[in-house]
């Protein structure tokens, strides 16, 4: 894995060189430049020093912001995952119950609601709808507050202690910082859990549906249990089997950032700090984003898999 | 009915939503407000080490507001009676005084009384002496515009008492005071920046990429820097000239243009920068809004490149300058924030003179000039513009359309902006939009030098014997008139052998809202200085 985003980066045209250096330099001052950096020694070599600074938790140091990448991505990180959290818990509150009332109550109103969240957050573009929001909460009504952060340009920040500001504003008992944030929270988070919920209640209503029809929700019909109980004690275990992995895909591409949402409403995340590092050919911070990204899928599908213990009984060996 | 829990849940999400509807704080809201100015930026700086930092506009305006260097454009008032930096009038900024002495041949520097680095530590002869000798051990592009005016070296550079400085100048030149006037020239604090250098790093280049405390000198320093959020200007207490009024400036990153407009429009941000084109007409009409309009001298040209074919066909540029679409491109692209580009030499520098140019939209004569070229039948050429830019984008496509009506078939070829600097840089690309060179010395032979001659930045590859050998004799004469007179005559050639396609030289823009004031304009750097700023 590492390998193949080693050679991609290299591959693609332009060096971090001529993002770093004055258009005025010479090929020897460029050059000196290169070796500065290490480039100019062979691709294997690189490659080496590369999975040995890995190896010693040292993930390269970026070109565009000069700050180690692991530092970097300790940094971004908590602005992505508290905004990713809290839509992806929005989402599931909202997507998971709608599914499933969809398919318990088939052809119902709330059936056809769950039919329209599912095509109009499939088929709303994610930036025309933030475009459309800023414009409306932010621009003409002046409900919420500018689209550029996390926090109002002067509001002093909580002091760090997880780097989510909504729960070290908390711990600080600020409660200004925690409203502000929450109001720049806002926006974004309802983009994103719109997206997220559409595939949420759209597997939910399937699987549910599959459940209910299958032989052993019939036999506990036949056997005269009453509907209730059939629903949330023998199907809804069953049901949200798939529920779950649908979760987990979701919740790891959000996580892997989202740059759309980040950069109309200047997130600091990481799908911003990546989106800058491909366009500045920053080797290292491409490196290293894609390293983490593939250890948060690794991790969540590890999550996935204990969860599926769990409400499985079948998974257990 | 809902079940009971799920009712629970979706109350639950109802007030978590009207949770975040309390009042959004506004601008104006702190004690302070009149002092901070919050501006909204397109991107991040990146490497703010001063004798060898990246050419991107927000570093260069960091390295601006928090250091001074020795001498500086004086300003000066302007018949509209708008105040300017005079590019060609020089003054002293951490000098007291400069002077001439034994015929050019060397520039003694007295430094002001009671100088001092943002940290207290004084700031003397010592320093200025420790700031050259690592400038020209570290070799970088600062030593070498400096060595382009004749100060050769560490040796050229000598410490007379505490508070004077002398420069040894090889070759007595017009060249060196606007060489010098420039954030490469920033002063550095010894104490701090010594302990950095390192038998790797000698230069602490590494420590000054992203790090500037204690070794501040201009009228703020860096406060913070949290890399793709913001970056914070405040006071620096130990400034030698009167305290600037703005005390603190905040810089937010907004990387979406149609994000910064709307922070402007609604008075959550007091400057917006690098807004498109279209958005600024726009703006005209706001009440609340001032759009600054300022002339450049930076030019804005198609190159094609003189060493491919069929580029090395002079008749054919001659061909592709009269069927580009010069007035549509300023009008329509540029939306009338530019004006027409008709020498390599920008208006605005001495010795312009726009007499030669003769290029016109007329598909006829194009057509004609391309029979002559052999051509008869027209042909097919690739164009490159960059895809990060819009007016890059605009002026393929009016280009194309344009050179399409003198039998010229153009496919466009938009490039990222990485890849294409590293195309340009080496010269790679051989029909192409450049969207823009500023040359930070309003010199006329300065800037042939860079565009038409240099290694670096001949980008197009255009060379002509009479042209190279008056760069050669003319640019560190100091026969004013005629290197005047040669300049005329570099114009001429250059233009009548269309060594490039002379497109514009694009507006500097400002978009503040009305309440703030004394925006001074820098024409030599373009950079602007919130030390002048005022809030009301």
């Amino acid at each position: 894995m590492t390998l193949v985003t080693f050679v991609l980066t290299r591959v693609l045209p332009g060096s971090p060189i001529d993002q770093i250096a004055s258009p005025m330099s010479t090929p020897a001052q460029r050059h000196a430049l290169m070796v500065h950096y290490g480039l100019d020694r062979p691709l294997w070599e690189q490659y080496a020093t590369y999975i040995l600074g890995i190896g010693r938790g040292d993930l390269g140091t970026s070109f565009t912001t000069s700050q180690p990448v692991a530092r970097d991505l300790e940094r971004f990180f908590p602005a992505t995952l508290e905004l990713t959290t809290t839509a992806i818990v929005i989402a599931t509150v909202i997507g998971v119950p709608l599914g499933l009332c969809g398919a318990v109550r088939r052809g119902s109103w709330v059936d056809h609601l769950v039919r329209i969240v599912a095509v109009v957050g499939v088929a709303l573009p994610i930036f025309w709808l933030s475009l459309v929001l800023i414009y409306l909460m932010f621009y003409r009504w002046h409900l919420l507050p500018a689209p550029i952060g996390r926090l109002s340009p002067r509001i002093t920040p909580p002091r760090v202690i997880t780097g989510l500001l909504l729960i070290d504003s908390l711990l600080g008992r600020d409660g200004v910082a925690f409203a502000d944030a929450a109001g720049h929270l806002l926006l974004p988070v309802t983009v994103l859990a719109f997206a997220a919920v559409a595939p949420l209640a759209r597997i939910t209503r399937t699987s549910t549906l599959d459940v209910l029809s299958s032989p052993h929700v019939q036999v506990t019909r036949a056997l005269g249990i009453p509907w209730r109980s059939i629903v949330w004690k023998y199907a809804f275990r069953n049901a949200m089997l798939p529920v779950l992995t649908m979760l987990a895909i979701v919740y790891g591409f959000l996580l892997g950032g989202s740059v759309l949402v980040e950069t109309l409403f200047a997130w600091p995340g990481l799908g911003r700090y990546a989106f800058n590092a491909i366009s500045g050919n920053d080797y290292p911070a491409v490196q290293g984003f894609i390293l983490y990204a593939t250890l948060i899928y690794i991790a969540i599908f590890i999550l996935v898999d204990v969860l599926y213990a769990v409400l499985d009984p079948r998974v257990q060996t | 009915m809902l079940p009971a829990r799920l009712r629970l849940a979706l109350g639950l999400v109802l007030v978590l939503f009207a949770a975040g509807l309390g009042p959004a704080p506004r601008a104006g809201a702190a004690p302070d407000a009149n002092q901070t100015l919050v501006v909204a930026v397109s991107r991040d700086m990146q490497n703010l080490d001063p004798t060898n930092a990246s050419s991107d506009g927000f570093t260069l305006e960091t390295l601006t507001n928090i250091y001074s260097w020795l001498i500086t454009y004086k300003l000066v008032r302007q018949p509209d009676d708008r105040i300017i930096g005079s590019p060609n009038e020089f003054t002293g900024d951490l000098a007291e005084s400069f002077r001439f002495t034994d015929g050019g041949k060397k520039l003694v520097v007295t430094l002001r009384r009671g100088l001092k680095f943002s940290n207290g530590d004084p700031l003397d002869a010592n320093a200025v002496k420790f700031t050259y000798d690592r400038l020209f051990d570290q070799g970088a592009t600062t030593a070498a515009l400096t060595k382009m005016a004749k100060v050769m070296g560490k040796d050229s550079v000598r410490v007379v008492d505490d508070r004077a400085v002398e420069f040894a100048v090889a070759d007595p030149n017009p060249l060196l005071l606007g060489n010098m006037s420039q954030y490469g020239h920033s002063i550095l604090n010894p104490n701090v920046v010594r302990p950095h250098m390192t038998a790797a790093d000698p230069s602490a280049h590494e420590w000054l990429k992203s790090n500037t405390k204690g070794t501040e000198t201009g009228p703020y320093l860096l406060e913070s820097w949290q890399p793709g959020v913001e970056f914070v200007f405040a006071r620096n207490p130990n400034f030698w000239g009167r305290p600037p009024r703005i005390s603190r400036v905040v810089l937010r990153i907004v990387p979406d243009p149609s994000t910064r407009l709307a922070l402007l429009k609604s008075g959550d941000v007091d400057i917006a920068r690098d807004l498109a084109p279209l958005d600024e007409v726009e703006l005209l009409k706001d009440q609340g809004v001032s759009v600054n309009r300022f002339p450049t001298r930076i030019v804005s040209f198609l190159g094609m490149n003189a060493k491919v074919p069929p580029f090395n066909n002079v008749k054919l540029r001659q061909a592709i300058s009269y069927a580009a679409p010069y007035d549509t491109i300023v009008r329509s692209v540029m939306v009338g924030f530019a004006r027409r580009l008709t020498s390599p030499v920008p208006s605005g520098m001495p010795t312009h003179t726009d007499e030669f140019f003769k290029y016109k939209t007329d598909p006829a004569k194009a057509k004609a000039l391309l029979a002559e070229a052999g051509f008869p039948n027209g042909l097919r050429l690739i164009f490159t513009s960059r895809a990060d830019l819009a007016e890059s984008k605009g002026i393929a496509i009016w280009v194309k359309s344009a050179l399409a009506r003198a039998g010229i078939n153009v496919t466009i070829n938009e490039m990222q902006g990485a890849a294409f600097t590293a195309a340009l840089q080496k010269h790679d690309l051989v029909f192409f939009h450049h969207p823009g060179w500023n040359s930070i010395n309003n010199d006329p032979f300065y800037h042939v030098f860079w565009l038409l001659q240099s290694a670096c930045c001949d980008y197009t590859n255009y060379s002509n014997p009479e042209i190279d050998d008056l760069i050669r004799r003319f640019t560190i004469s100091t026969d004013l008139s005629a290197r005047a007179d040669a300049s005329r005559r570099i114009q001429q050639i250059a233009v009548d052998e269309a060594a490039w396609v002379f497109l514009y030289q694009p507006d500097l823009v400002l978009a503040t809202r009305k309440n703030i004031g004394g925006v001074v304009y820098y024409p030599a750097d373009v950079r602007f200085r919130y030390y002048f700023m005022t809030k009301e």
